[in-house]
């Protein structure tokens, strides 16, 4: 099992690398000069000579593949550059959004296994009942909504009309605890809505076809309380793929979560990546890219190993 | 069996609806119960400023938090005009500028301003390597003199009335030389006391800030919101007490509600610059055809929600000193002519790619708006929407047929034409490979005329020129608004060209 997790490590570690220098090349290719970008936001005009010098400054002006050596060797110094914008280190900035952004995604993560594992077992218990249908219906509602528009009802409901919580923002912990909470659970909740439908079909879909297996109907057999029955014998064996499916959700909320932390104006990871590109600031587009990707390929390592704990025969293969 | 699998973690429904609801009872109650504190002033930001550069341009947002931090020689007062800062008085003979000191103006660490600080800050604007915004129209310095410690001396290569108005503006601020470049020390009238990245700006009043009583207020929360209708609704519920840059849909509604105010004034133009090197806009007579076949009126009301007015002239603040009908009445809504004018350039039915961004709506719906418009007197137009960075970058590299451009002079002053009409290099900005050497000839004789109205005879006779040869498509003047909860007192934004300077009003501001 070591030597297994050792060997997918350093395939982790390859593939990030892979990852950062195709971004590196891809950034050359996309239009617009970093220096221009940043000095014309808003739509101003900058001084040429402005310009050239943040040029010279950025070390924009050296050869293409020089740059590419550069960042490869301050990278094995675990050294992500210094971002265009303001000079301040990428890795530091990272490790100051990545918290925000994690934190974000246990949330939803918790909120949705929470409503989607029982209502899944529930539904699948008691197929074509009452609270099947229900729950099935609330499920594919919850799929069909986007979450900006989740986000922007919740915000309009819960801030703007009803005045219960403020209108998205980040609090830290340490300055007001319950605050910080509070909103956090706004756009946990709003990415749960689809991420629970998810994890609810899933849950649904696979206990329903352990539901009829013989080691089900043995365990009925050899009278074990119903209770012991589910959740050892039915919801055991249908966890794996749920996990498959939790992971990879996860996974992509690394990036994926920007259009939540617009709307409730969170400041995580994604909303950060998106405002790099904005400002072509490459070392910290480079540097969030390898964080998340090096982050996606460990969550799925994750989830390979649960697996192995879930199931006894992957584990001996 | 039964006890053994109750395990610890599963709720009863009875606890668990009890604790929930005292969980929401906790988090709802003193939201309802909290007064607010007056001595925090929270102002919503459009964005968390990127950088906090001194001299270089990162944005609007940037600008305001430098202006709460940063001051200069001298600034501008609510109605644009420019006012003493750290300089007490001044005075303009010719081409030289002498400053005279405030004895009791101190940076952030105590130590006193000195001429010899403000010598040195304007040094580092036009220095070799400088990535300073007014880096060009600051290198008409040519010689600094201190004679002594509060008196500082600045000679020009010619006389210039825009000078004074760019070193009022928050891009030049008198910075301490000791302390240098790396961890700049300013004095503006509040300090920054935490920064939480990507999220808001902790700010305390200076307490040596050279204004007897100001600021008014002890502290200042500068709050990012990215979304602009996260912006307004943190406003309406509370949250923040100013916004910075309301969206124009949401104008309407802030006027009608008695818990905010809306400070609306004219901002930025928007114009049309075409790329003369090729046909058809080679012609003279094509862009006089367009300048006179768009109803302006439909370009307010679809892209700016009806918050503007339509530009028929130079674009120049409407305030500016050389503001006239002779300079401002250049165009009408003529289809019929529109339509003659083609015809005499042969040019009827021809395809034409106009540049748009779709990273911003303003842009895009005024390219569609002008789109069916020159469509109606037969030009066949196809839009070219890009995202904004590799617009900008197609722009610079002259990628395009016309353009729609936002526009306005950098402070209020018609030198700011000379960047728009004048030759040039290559810019988005600027008409691609436009010259005209009787405008270049005016503009440099009105960049250095100090008498009035001299100045302003300089100016209609470029108006004249502009008529006739249309560098540029003036097209309309759009608005910019801040909004403000009802017991916000003494904030009173910049208009024009200075409205994103707006940041220097914040020093006066109370919660009543």
């Amino acid at each position: 099992m070591l030597t297994y997790i050792i060997r997918r490590s350093v395939t982790a570690i390859l593939l990030a690398l892979a990852v950062a220098s195709i971004v590196f090349i891809a950034l050359y290719l996309v239009p617009g000069d970093p220096a221009t970008v940043l000095l014309s936001t808003g739509g101003v005009e900058p001084p040429a000579s402005a310009v050239e010098a943040l040029r010279i400054e950025l070390g924009l002006d050296r050869p293409v593949w020089l740059q590419y050596f550069a960042f490869l060797s301050d990278l094995v110094h675990a050294d992500l550059g210094q971002s265009f914008s303001n000079g301040s280190s990428v890795l530091s900035t990272i490790m100051i959004r990545l918290p925000r952004t994690l934190e974000l995604i246990a949330a939803a993560t918790t909120i949705s296994l929470l409503i989607g594992v029982p209502a899944g077992l529930c539904a699948a218990l008691n197929p074509g009942s009452r609270i099947d249908r229900g729950f099935s219906f609330a499920a594919s509602a919850g799929m069909a909504f986007p979450v900006f528009v989740v986000g922007t009802a919740m915000i309009f409901i819960l801030a703007q009309t009803l005045r219960l919580v403020p209108a998205g923002g980040f609090v830290p912990f340490h300055e007001n605890p319950g605050q910080h909470l509070l909103l956090l659970l706004m756009p946990a909740l709003a990415i749960s809505i689809g991420f629970s439908a998810t994890v609810f079909r899933m849950s649904r879909a696979t206990v329903s076809s352990v539901l009829h297996q013989d080691w089900v109907r043995t365990a009925r057999a050899k009278g074990l309380h119903e209770r012991r029955v589910v959740v050892w014998h039915i919801l055991r064996n249908a966890l794996g793929p749920i996990a498959t499916v939790v992971g990879l959700e996860m996974g992509s909320l690394l990036g994926g979560s920007v259009l939540v932390e617009f709307v409730f104006n969170w400041p995580g990871l994604s909303g950060y990546l998106v405002t790099a590109i904005e400002n072509r600031d490459y070392p910290s587009i480079r540097g969030t890219v390898l964080v998340v990707a090096t982050l996606f390929i460990f969550i799925n390592l994750a989830v390979d190993l649960l697996y192995m704990i879930l199931d006894p025969r992957v584990r001996n293969q | 069996m039964t006890d053994k699998l109750r395990s610890p973690t599963i709720l009863s429904r009875r606890t668990f609806l009890a604790a929930t609801g005292a969980a929401s009872a906790a988090l709802m109650l003193p939201r309802g119960l909290r007064a607010q504190d007056t001595s925090v002033l929270r102002y919503a930001l459009s964005a968390y400023p990127p950088g906090l550069d001194p001299f270089r341009h990162q944005g609007a947002a940037a600008n305001v938090v430098n202006a709460q931090i940063y001051r200069g020689l001298l600034s501008l007062n609510g109605e644009g005009e420019v006012v003493p800062e750290l300089a007490e008085s001044w005075s303009m003979d010719g081409a030289v500028l002498t400053f005279k000191l405030r004895p009791n103006a101190t940076f952030h660490d105590g130590s006193p301003v000195t001429a010899a600080d403000a010598k040195w800050s304007l040094e580092q604007v036009i220095a070799e390597d400088s990535t300073a915004y007014f880096v060009e129209d600051l290198r008409v310095i040519t010689g600094m003199e201190t004679p002594d410690d509060h008196t500082l001396v600045v000679t020009l290569e010619a006389p210039s009335l825009a000078f004074p108005k760019f070193i009022a503006t928050p891009y030049v601020p008198v910075l301490s030389q000791a302390a240098g470049l790396e961890s700049p020390v300013g004095a503006g009238p509040y300090k920054i006391a935490r920064m939480e990245e990507g999220v808001s700006i902790d700010l305390e009043a200076f307490e040596g800030f050279y204004k007897e009583g100001l600021p008014r207020t002890p502290r200042l929360k500068m709050i990012a919101y990215r979304d602009e209708s996260l912006r307004v609704a943190a406003l309406e519920s509370g949250d923040v007490d100013i916004i910075e840059y309301v969206p124009w849909q949401s104008m309407g509604k802030i006027e009608e509600n008695d818990s905010m105010v809306l400070m609306e004034d004219t901002g930025p133009n928007m114009i049309l610059n075409f790329n003369v090197t090729q046909a058809p806009f080679d012609d003279p007579r094509v862009r006089q055809a367009v300048a006179y076949a768009i109803n302006r009126e439909d370009i307010v009301a679809a892209a700016f929600y009806g918050r503007g007015e339509p530009l028929l002239g130079l674009p120049i603040d409407k305030d500016s000193e050389i503001a006239s009908d002779a300079t401002q009445n250049l165009f009408s809504y003529d289809p019929e002519k529109a339509k003659t004018l083609l015809e005499e350039a042969g040019v009827v039915g021809q395809a034409v790619r106009l540049l748009s961004s779709s990273t911003y709506a303003m842009h895009e719906y005024t390219a569609i708006v002008i789109q069916q418009y020159l469509d109606a007197v037969g030009l066949k137009v196809e839009l070219d929407l890009p995202e904004w960075g590799a617009r900008v970058t197609q722009g610079n590299e002259g990628r395009y047929q016309f353009a729609v451009n936002g526009s306005s002079t950098t402070v209020n002053d018609p030198d700011g034409l000379t960047a728009m009409i004048g030759t040039g290099g290559p810019s988005y900005k600027r008409s691609e490979g436009y010259s005209n050497a009787d405008l270049d000839a005016l503009l440099a004789e009105g960049r250095h005329e100090t008498d009035l109205a001299r100045r302003q005879a300089i100016y209609n006779k470029v108006a004249t020129i502009v008529k006739e040869d249309v560098p540029l498509c003036p097209l309309t003047r759009r608005t910019q608004g801040y909004a403000l909860r009802k017991n916000v007192e003494g904030f009173a934004p910049l208009a024009g060209s200075y409205s994103s300077y707006s940041g220097y009003c914040i020093e006066n501001v109370v919660l009543g």
